[in-house]
């Protein structure tokens, strides 16, 4: 079942076109990564996924609906920016998460936060830029949700660090929802998805099987994408 | 939800607000109590200083009414904060109209805390029968009673905050509606509204005055009492109905989809 389809999609900024023609979809119960170097448009998309982007021509469906309300109730979406402002203490942000979101798991939220050595009363002002991301991948992983959107959630983390994170990750996303990554560190993630579609300059120019790709062109997922993308 | 937004919404945009009212409440009662040794050289010279500083708070408190209230706006919908806004799921319409009754709301207190402080400080027998005697002349000259001139005055002010952060707000949204130099355009469109608003409340006022025979009398340097309240009260229609209007607007725009930074 098409969890997530994306038909035609453009963008421009002024004259610039950054997403010319995307089309993918992401199925039920599937890992799709979204690979491209930095500033191909993987963010965009995200963002239109997500209605923090408007999207100029095209259509996203997510569960056969349009991006709105009924969407973000099934979307987890971790940016690749904090917005972990203010003066709050980390349960307050749980707190607001439990209020917003029907899905959202207080317990897993809590454990979560221990296993990832978190104190629920620390003040955010307090917190490093890694633990804020760690609080983030919290805050989506604690939903129930239908499909987990997380953008670069490996962006500017050491490598011991990659692996907890995408540990956190594949133990608390549940089998049946479908989970979209983006991220340009392709040797850290191949190993865990079903399918990838690679972005570059805006366009799609592959997609597919992981699997079945790395068969075919007898090589990692990482090498083919060097030798797309150059 | 709106209940749930509006709590979230009044925290951030009371972010330093809140340390604020409390500290002009009690620098106004330390003031007061130190003006009542005042017969006393050293104390009244310390009395005047915490009067200034009162009223410096005061001044603080009015200030960052708006400044906080606009960038609380623009924080949420457009900067970092906005990818939690955003993906609420919650209406956009929900979403603004909780940022406008979190602004009458900030708005009122600020007003109040204000007004209480500078009571506080200010109060004498004396100023309270100047007062007295302010609004009793208003009422013989303008024909009209205590109580509607009060709020009339404090409508016409009301109606006029309430307009230009409703103005403000829609230049905000309407400057992201571009891709570049949002803060600029952002500023320019609220110099665009504000003049235009000006200029359709100057031609009603006119109207108004010219329909009751009165036009010739808007140039006099008193003003007789019909034509002054005529003027008022066209003013506050106005502004109440451009507050409205631009919230229509803003809401129209925002419901188009929003694109962050």
């Amino acid at each position: 079942m098409e969890l997530l389809k994306i038909k035609n999609v453009e963008k421009s900024f002024d004259a610039k076109k950054v997403i010319d023609g995307v089309s993918f979809t992401v199925e039920s119960g599937k890992i799709v990564g979204l690979l491209g170097k930095n500033g191909c448009g993987k963010t965009t998309i995200i963002k239109m996924i997500n209605d923090l982007l408007t999207v100029d021509k095209g259509e996203i469906l997510i569960d056969g609906k349009k991006v709105g309300v009924e969407s973000k109730k099934i979307i987890s979406y971790l940016p690749e920016r904090s917005y972990l402002e203010g003066n709050e203490r980390v349960i307050d942000v749980i707190n607001l998460f439990k209020d917003f979101y029907e899905d959202f798991d207080e317990e897993k939220a809590v454990s979560l936060l221990k296993d990832l050595d978190l104190d629920a009363n620390q003040k955010l002002p307090k917190m490093s830029k890694g633990m804020k991301e760690k609080l983030q991948l919290v805050l989506v992983m604690s939903r129930k949700a239908k499909l987990y959107v997380l953008d670069e959630p490996l962006g500017g983390v050491d490598p011991v660090s990659r692996e907890r994170i995408l540990k956190t990750i594949l133990s608390n996303f549940d089998e049946g929802s479908s989970l979209l990554i983006t991220t340009h560190l392709i040797a850290d993630v191949e190993k865990i998805l079903d399918e990838i579609v690679l972005i570059d300059n805006g366009k799609v120019v592959l997609e597919g099987s992981a699997e079945e790709l790395r068969e075919k062109e007898n090589s990692s997922i990482d090498e083919i994408f060097r030798r797309i993308v150059k | 939800m709106i209940k749930k937004l509006l709590k979230y919404d009044l925290k951030k945009m009371s972010n330093l607000l809140i340390y604020l009212y409390p500290i002009a409440l009690a620098v106004s009662i330390l003031t007061r109590l130190i003006k009542l040794g005042d017969s006393v050289q050293l104390v009244f010279i310390i009395s005047q200083v915490f009067a200034g500083i009162t009223y410096s708070i005061i001044g603080s408190i009015l200030v960052n009414t708006f400044v906080q209230i606009l960038v609380a706006f623009n924080q949420s919908f457009y900067k970092d904060q906005s990818y939690l806004t955003h993906t609420l799921p919650v209406e956009k319409q929900k979403l603004l109209l909780s940022k406008y009754l979190s602004a009458l709301i900030i708005i009122l207190t600020s007003i109040v805390v204000s007004v209480v402080s500078l009571f506080i400080v200010l109060y004498t027998k004396e100023l309270m029968q100047g007062l007295k005697g302010l609004i009793q002349m208003a009422v013989s000259g303008f024909n009209m009673s205590g109580t509607a001139f009060i709020l009339l005055i404090a409508g016409i002010f009301f109606a006029q905050i309430c307009f230009l952060i409703s103005a403000g707000f829609t230049a905000i949204v309407k400057a992201h509606t571009y891709n570049e130099k949002r803060t600029l355009k952002g500023l320019i469109w609220f110099v665009i509204y504000y003049m235009a608003s000006m200029l359709i409340t100057f031609t009603a006022v006119a109207l108004a005055l010219l329909v009751s025979g009165n036009i010739k009398s808007m140039f006099l340097e008193v003003l007789p009492a019909n034509v002054f309240t005529i003027i008022m009260v066209t003013a506050v229609i106005l502004y109440v109905l451009f507050a409205i209007t631009f919230y229509f607007m803003c809401n129209r725009l925002f419901k188009k989809g929003v694109n962050v930074d």
